[in-house]
């Protein structure tokens, strides 16, 4: 055991704070979630690939520098250090990316990945249905083989970004006989293709954040399957894998949330109650707890070690965590806690955060499906 | 950066684990209890011959000079089988108390006698008789006594795997072998490295008492199938495993900060034992409500480590004091607060 960064991870570390500190836009972009916005988050994309630095761990021909999940963690902690622009691309840099690079062909990486990362490709997800949300094999949306084309029909659901992106990847049933997770193929699908029409939903906070996706008798080629037809399952939950574990939420921006928390909670400290004091602490020690615990997670991939269902545990606390404190953070707030205006104290900031800390226990899996995960899988409790 | 144990550290725990698999079982605790004797001498010559007892003893005193981090995984593994030896916390205080200053080193020199150490923190001394000698960590003096010579008051502990006595030591110098002043350092250190071990012990202890509950509900039927498929229960233990699983990389950089000095290592332990604190306590209440009313009873074995946690929570550092301790240092760091000062 050695804990610490070595030499080349402080200088990656000074590298990174210097770069963002030179080039995180003076004035907060629009929510990526506006046409405006999404155009705005785009163009930071490939400014952040300028410099290398849309996705540190992948190779360097893709637009990577070969780095590893410590300096990633390393680079994430500076990114919300330096309140820089949420990524607009995070479905495919995060969770499409690392697939691509374990599935795809050659030509596939070639084609998608850089086009990734210089955010010319934008991507989303596409695996909810309106039949299929928790119970994801009830995926019913059909990609029939004709010729060299799959002709895609049927709808997806919840994609989120899908209002403006250019590219979504899902699930689509390839074989018309199949049930179930069998006969599922994963395919890449431009969301500009003739007969796809996308219908946005309104969030919580009003606007566009994710959409329904219509395919009416799409043609896609099959150099856009990725894997082997009928093998989309598999794939899909490797995808998914990714996403509950360190990908989707390092634990940077629950720490930057917390002593956030903490300074406020300081600054107001003689007015309030034991109960909030206790809530604001805990918050602290949870965020440290998860950021330790990745830490040490990324060490044992590091070593070799593959994380399957232990994923399941981070979603679950990372996501009560964020609730607690946002919920927290509004109770100090007490009646100026509703006000989404630019007033003292960072409000709007913290009433959109709570919002979107309702739905974290909802994507990527709800956490009841998680705790399903954990008892089966991990505790060997009967289905 | 490597945050994993290295095969030398598993391989001594797994070999440990095995010793206590077979040695410390629910039965052999139980006629400890019974006889009045948690203390099983037999055990501790054992515990003594596997090397645990001097391992982390530096290695000029006839130790193996282990660091706490490997500590910390021997400890873990006393509380899953909830060892009634006080070996966790207390063999490995006094050896690091001799470790640390020549002057203890000289008159600690009953070779693998047990020393019992209190301290305001476990001010109740425990195994009085089957101790040699006895280390009070006073504010910033320890005083080492004679065992023998100390006429305390039995107390009964809710876990009759701990013996009690209470003992005034103020104002009293029967058996006092000598008290060294100027020692408010290294009390500090031992504290510290006591509330890392009582958090291990409670992360040993949940582990059990978890897998317990595990294949309780795996084994009891009602409504014709197991009650481990009630998504119910399920989601209970599955709780209690996240709380488990987000304690552990906290408690061994703990140990780890102590091991290297770091200056952070107080605040690391607090967070380590708090976490650990916690997570007992929900594992606890979760395991006992999938257990029914069988968890309720003296017979079944769960109780035995429940009961260990209740005493394992409060000493060596217990909530509040730990809330404040931390609470205190968050309101003097703030600036340093934040994701990039994780590992500063
Ligand atoms: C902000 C946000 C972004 C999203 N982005 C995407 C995206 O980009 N792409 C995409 O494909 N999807 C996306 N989703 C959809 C998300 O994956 C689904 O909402 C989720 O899988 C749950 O499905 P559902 O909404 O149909 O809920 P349901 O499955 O109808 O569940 C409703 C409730 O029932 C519970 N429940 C259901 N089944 C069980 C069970 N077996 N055991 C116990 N409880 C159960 C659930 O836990 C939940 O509490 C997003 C959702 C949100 C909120």
């Amino acid at each position: 055991m050695k804990i610490g960064f070595s030499d080349s991870q402080k200088k990656f570390r000074e590298e990174i704070r210097e770069w963002l500190e030179k080039n995180v836009p003076k004035i907060p972009l629009n929510s990526f979630d506006t046409k405006e916005g999404f155009e705005e988050h785009r163009e930071w994309e490939k400014k952040l690939n300028s410099g290398n630095w849309s996705m540190v761990t992948w190779p360097e021909q893709y637009g990577g520098r070969g780095l590893n999940l410590i300096e990633w963690l390393i680079f994430e902690e500076e990114y919300y250090r330096a309140k820089a622009p949420a990524r607009v691309n995070q479905n495919g840099v995060f969770l499409l990316g690392p697939t691509l690079m374990e599935y795809g062909s050659d030509k596939q990486k070639e084609k998608f990945l850089s086009a990734m990362a210089t955010g010319e490709h934008i991507w989303s997800q596409g695996w909810s249905e309106p039949g299929a949300g928790s119970d994801m094999a009830a995926i019913r949306t059909t990609a029939f083989k004709k010729g060299d084309k799959y002709i895609i029909n049927g709808q997806k659901t919840w994609s989120s970004r899908a209002a403006f992106a250019d590219w979504t990847f899902g699930l689509f049933r390839s074989d018309p006989e199949s049930d179930r997770h069998r006969g599922l193929s994963f395919i890449l699908v431009p969301l500009d293709a003739e007969g796809v029409t996308v219908r946005p939903i309104p969030q919580l906070d009003g606007e566009p954040g994710f959409a329904e996706i219509y395919f009416d008798d799409v043609e896609v080629d099959v150099s856009n399957l990725l894997g082997g037809e009928g093998e989309g399952w598999s794939i899909a939950m490797a995808t998914a894998g990714f996403e509950r574990g360190l990908m989707l939420r390092s634990p940077a921006r629950f720490q930057e949330t917390a002593s956030k928390l903490l300074s406020l909670y300081f600054k107001n400290k003689d007015n309030l109650s034991g109960s909030i004091e206790s809530k604001v602490l805990q918050s602290w020690l949870r965020a440290e707890a998860y950021a330790l615990n990745i830490y040490q997670t990324a060490s044992k991939l590091m070593a070799g070690k593959k994380i399957g269902p232990e994923s399941s545990l981070g979603k679950v606390f990372w996501s009560d965590l964020d609730h607690q404190m946002h919920q927290t953070a509004l109770d100090i707030l007490g009646v100026s806690s509703e006000l989404e205006e630019v007033v003292a104290d960072d409000v709007a900031s913290w009433i959109k955060g709570y919002m979107f800390s309702y739905s974290g226990p909802i994507y990527a899996g709800t956490n009841e499906i998680q705790k399903n995960i954990i008892a089966e899988r991990l505790l060997g409790m009967p289905r | 950066m490597n945050f994993t144990f290295s095969e030398d550290q598993e391989i001594f725990r797994d070999a440990f684990k095995r010793y206590l698999e077979s040695n410390v079982t629910p039965e052999k605790i139980r006629s400890g209890w019974e006889d009045n004797n948690p203390f099983n001498q037999a055990r501790w010559q054992e515990l003594e011959e596997l090397g645990i007892l001097q391992s982390n003893l530096d290695e000029k005193y006839g130790g193996l000079g282990l660091d706490l981090v490997t500590s910390c995984l021997l400890v873990e593994e006393m509380g899953y089988y909830a060892l009634p030896e006080p070996a966790a916390e207390q063999i490995f205080l006094s050896n690091l108390l001799i470790n640390k200053s020549a002057d203890i080193a000289k008159l600690i020199d009953d070779k693998n006698q047990f020393i019992s150490v209190t301290h305001s923190l476990s001010p109740n001394i425990l195994f009085l008789e089957n101790s040699s000698k006895l280390i009070n960590l006073g504010e910033d003096s320890i005083s080492i006594f004679f065992s023998k010579d100390i006429n305390g008051k039995k107390l009964k502990s809710s876990d009759p795997s701990r013996d009690l006595t209470n003992f005034i030591f103020e104002n009293s110098d029967s058996g006092l072998l000598q008290t060294l002043n100027d020692q408010k350092s290294l009390v500090n250190n031992v504290v510290t490295s006591g509330m890392v071990m009582s958090a291990a012990v409670l992360i040993g202890l949940s582990r059990k008492i978890l897998d317990l509950a595990t294949a309780y509900t795996l084994d009891r039927k009602q409504f014709g199938k197991p009650i481990g498929s009630f998504q119910a229960v399920k989601h209970m233990l599955a709780q209690a495993a996240i709380e488990i699983e987000f304690s552990k990389a906290t408690l061994y950089r703990a140990a780890y900060s102590l091991d290297n000095e770091n200056p952070l290592q107080k605040l690391h332990a607090a967070q380590a034992k708090l976490q650990a604190i916690d997570a007992c306590e929900m594992v606890s209440r979760n395991s006992m409500q999938a257990h029914g009313a069988m968890g309720y009873t003296w017979e079944m074995d769960l109780h035995i480590f429940i009961r260990r946690g209740w005493s394992y929570k409060q000493v060596w550092g217990n909530k509040s004091l730990l809330e404040n301790y931390i609470m205190n240092q968050l309101e003097k760091d703030l600036p340093k607060l934040g994701s990039t000062y994780t590992f500063l």
